[in-house]
């Protein structure tokens, strides 16, 4: 054993010291009872006990701390796994999940045979993130000139919204201009496109106010794009896909990602052979008479299908700006007038309905002139005793008024209603009118002389058409439609193949059918034969038809003006089984010449009739299978 | 020894796992721009067969029988305008949509 006090020279031998201090302390521990005093003797000079107790005091701190700093993170981990992990796992979820929205191709238009009115194609967006330009003048600098921006402007633009993390820049751009951005080589965070969709309408400005427009938001607007707006739409989708903290996707989330349901196709009653047709014999009135507006209707009476509608002025809708405020009224529906002579085949039906006015009876038209009450009644030539039917042949005023005589007002105004007038016909057009009806309770004398002339009343040029096809049904007052109801299995659309259905028809009997082809076939017949409305007749057709001319409203004096007029003329063929009824309605023609129906707009609503008649037997083909477009193309040309 | 081995295995499972998926993420993506396409072309073909656009060609060829029938649907068709771009970006990317190897037509790089 070494002296306490003999220097150490090595660390062996200091561990060597060490032991044999140990085992004397061992040694020592034992004797510990057996000899107390010799423990006595020695406890102030005991050295090697020291660092022993030192020892395991530092022993002891350093578990403690470590103990310590286990149960800390134990803890924590406690803390973060159980208490806080709904938060935590928020917190991870928004910063590695994240979704795109993935917007839904709104559906296509075609017209009854397939063509295609109205689709969408994908295009890009283009934004900025000027929280992430360093310097905005430099991106305007490369960007203005691609996209055609003012440079100045589009750094303003981003100047002024240096805090923002998303500016539009410009929506809807070409793939050349993306292309182009992409080869500058902009800060990927400065700058991104998004996938939007544009609205195209490949047969241009036709049926135009049929189909509406949809706006840079991609909402419809007017026609069947706003009446239909939920079902062409379709529903936007979702991705949700998972980035590393780089944020580089790493993965989509499938399970948690939800797709677009593309908008439903849409399959007007539209035939666009006969819309193109009736738009430019349309646009061939506007140039000879001039009018304020002009509108036609091409319906099929049975059905109710209208096989073209336009109205003028116009817009087209690949060029928006500068179309004025009238161009964008669908004249069809939104236009009341009235209906002045054309509405006078509905009194008498409705006459001889309720047995007041027999077919072969002759009325005393007092050679032109006729007192009626405090109002003195004239027709433009003198006519004696008409028969009904030359009544409407000749379409006397005076005739007309004695048969108002024996309806009586009651009577009267249940007609205007039976016939639809008062009501909105239920098309699938957003902004019908329903017309001008007064209540009967406001009706008076002079109204008994009034409304079986068509005055006293307005009406829409389709309440009028739809009137008139009960007349060449058979009697039945049907709704008109734009959805065409039938699948069209062999057409190839890009949007869901799911067909959008019409709504049911409303259909009321408002006459015999005996008397509602009498009607057609006898009196309105000869109108187009021998009467008001010659200048219409069709060699080789047996057409019927009836005129309308009507005066304007003088808003200044506010009584009827001598000037304006709204001038009509429906027609349908043939005459034996009506298959095809077309309107023309034109308000206030002002270039010079004799402002009737019969010489205004006759002379087109033949034109078009004409050409709907070979048209409809086509389509009738068609529906055996052996049409072809070709043969569409060549009878559009004739 | 084992534990490796099935650790080293589940890895490579895992990388498989995501490469399936990447593949399906592409064909799902390979489906879109073909869908665009198809729209484009649709598109195209609807304006190119367009009754009055028809009519407005068969009048000019008519009109000047010894123009070239290609000169005349240039400058009849607007068409042919409005999908310049579209029509660059198919010509820039070698004309054809190639099958087996897919190549994004309007983005000739390849898929971004």
């Amino acid at each position: 054993m070494n002296a306490p006090n003999e220097v150490l020279e090595s660390d062996d031998e200091m561990e060597d010291a060490a032991a044999s201090r140990a085992s004397a302390s061992e040694a020592s521990s034992e004797g510990d009872n057996d000899n107390d005093v010799d423990t006595g003797t020695n406890r102030g000079t005991d050295i090697p006990r020291s660092p022993r107790v030192e020892r395991s005091w530092r022993f002891s701190l350093i578990s403690v701390f470590m103990v310590l700093g286990w149960a800390v993170l134990v803890t924590r981990l406690i803390q973060l796994q159980g208490a806080q992990r709904q938060l935590m796992n928020d917190r991870v979820t928004r910063q590695s999940i994240f979704s795109e929205l993935i917007p839904a191709r709104p559906g296509e238009i075609l017209d009854r045979n397939g063509q295609v009115l109205a689709m969408t194609i994908p295009c890009d967006s283009f934004f900025a993130v000027p929280e992430e330009i360093e310097d905005p003048w430099g991106f305007a600098w490369q960007v203005g000139p691609i996209l055609n921006l003012n440079t100045d402007e589009l750094y303003h633009r981003i100047a002024d919204n240096a805090d923002k993390r998303f500016v539009w820049i410009q929506r809807r751009i070409s793939d050349k201009k993306v292309s182009a951005i992409r080869s500058l080589n902009l800060p990927k965070e400065a700058w991104g496109l998004r996938r939007e969709y544009q609205r195209q309408y490949p047969q241009g400005g036709y049926a135009s106010h049929v189909l509406g427009i949809r706006n840079i938001d991609n909402i419809g607007q007017g026609g069947l794009e706003q009446s239909l707006h939920d079902v062409i739409r379709g529903a936007d989708g979702n991705r949700v896909m998972t980035r590393d903290a780089r944020g580089k996707v790493m993965e989509v989330a499938a399970e948690r990602s939800e797709p677009p349901t593309h908008g439903q196709t849409v399959i007007s009653t539209i035939d666009l052979l006969t819309q193109i047709e009736t738009e430019r014999q349309l646009d061939l009135l506007v140039e000879k008479w001039q009018p304020v507006g002009a509108c036609a209707i091409v319906m099929e009476p049975h059905s109710g299908e209208i096989l073209a509608m336009a109205s003028r002025p116009a817009f087209c809708p690949d060029a928006l700006l500068n179309v004025p405020d009238a161009a964008w009224k669908n004249l069809s529906v939104s236009a009341v007038f009235e209906p002045g002579s054309t509405f006078k085949p509905f009194i008498v039906g409705w006459a001889i309905q309720h047995n007041v006015l027999a077919f072969d009876e002759m009325i005393d038209c007092n050679f032109g002139v006729y007192r009626m009450g405090p109002r003195v009644l004239h027709d433009h030539h003198s006519y004696g005793a008409l028969s009904v039917e030359d009544v409407l042949v000749k379409s006397s005023n005076i005739g007309m008024a004695k048969i108002g005589e024996r309806i009586g007002l009651e009577s009267l105004y249940e007609a205007t209603r039976a016939f639809g007038f008062g009501r909105r016909t239920g098309v699938e057009l957003p902004g019908e009118l329903s017309g001008l009806l007064r209540p009967a309770s406001k009706w008076d004398v002079y109204s008994i002389g009034s409304i079986p002339m068509g005055q006293e009343l307005a009406v829409t040029p389709l309440q009028l058409i739809t009137a008139h096809a009960a007349l060449a049904n058979g009697g039945r007052l049907i709704r008109p439609r734009l959805l065409k109801r039938a699948k069209s299995s062999g057409t190839n659309t890009v949007s869901d193949q799911q067909i959008v259905e019409p709504g049911a028809d409303v259909q009321s009997v408002v006459l015999d059918a005996d008397i509602a082809e009498w009607l057609v076939r006898e009196p309105m017949k000869q109108v187009v034969e021998r009467g008001t409305g010659k200048s219409a007749r069709i060699p080789g057709m047996s057409m019927f038809g009836k005129t309308g001319t009507a005066q304007k409203l003088d808003l200044l004096t506010g009584t009827y003006s001598d000037t304006a007029w709204v001038v009509s003329f429906v027609c349908g063929a043939p005459a034996e089984h009506p298959e095809v009824l077309v309107l023309v309605m034109v308000d206030e023609p002002t270039a010079p010449g004799i402002h009737y129906g019969g010489t205004v707009s006759a002379p087109t609503a033949s034109r078009i009739l004409q050409f709907a008649e070979t048209r409809v037997h086509s389509l009738a083909i068609s529906r055996s299978g052996s049409d072809d477009q070709s043969s569409g193309i060549s009878e559009f040309r004739r | 020894m084992l534990v490796v081995l099935v650790s080293m295995a589940g890895v490579w499972l895992e990388k498989q796992t995501l490469e399936m998926r990447r593949s399906v993420s592409v064909q799902y993506y390979q489906t879109d721009v073909l869908l665009d396409l198809l729209v484009r072309l649709r598109l195209e073909t609807q304006q190119l067969t367009a009754p009055a656009q028809m009519a407005a060609m068969q009048d000019l060829q008519q009109r000047k029988p010894a123009k070239p029938s290609t000169s005349t649907q240039r400058r009849t068709s607007r068409v042919a305008e409005r999908n310049e771009d579209a029509s660059e970006a198919l010509e820039s990317s070698g004309q054809r949509l190639p099958l087996l190897r897919f190549q994004n037509p309007f983005n000739p790089e390849g898929i971004d």
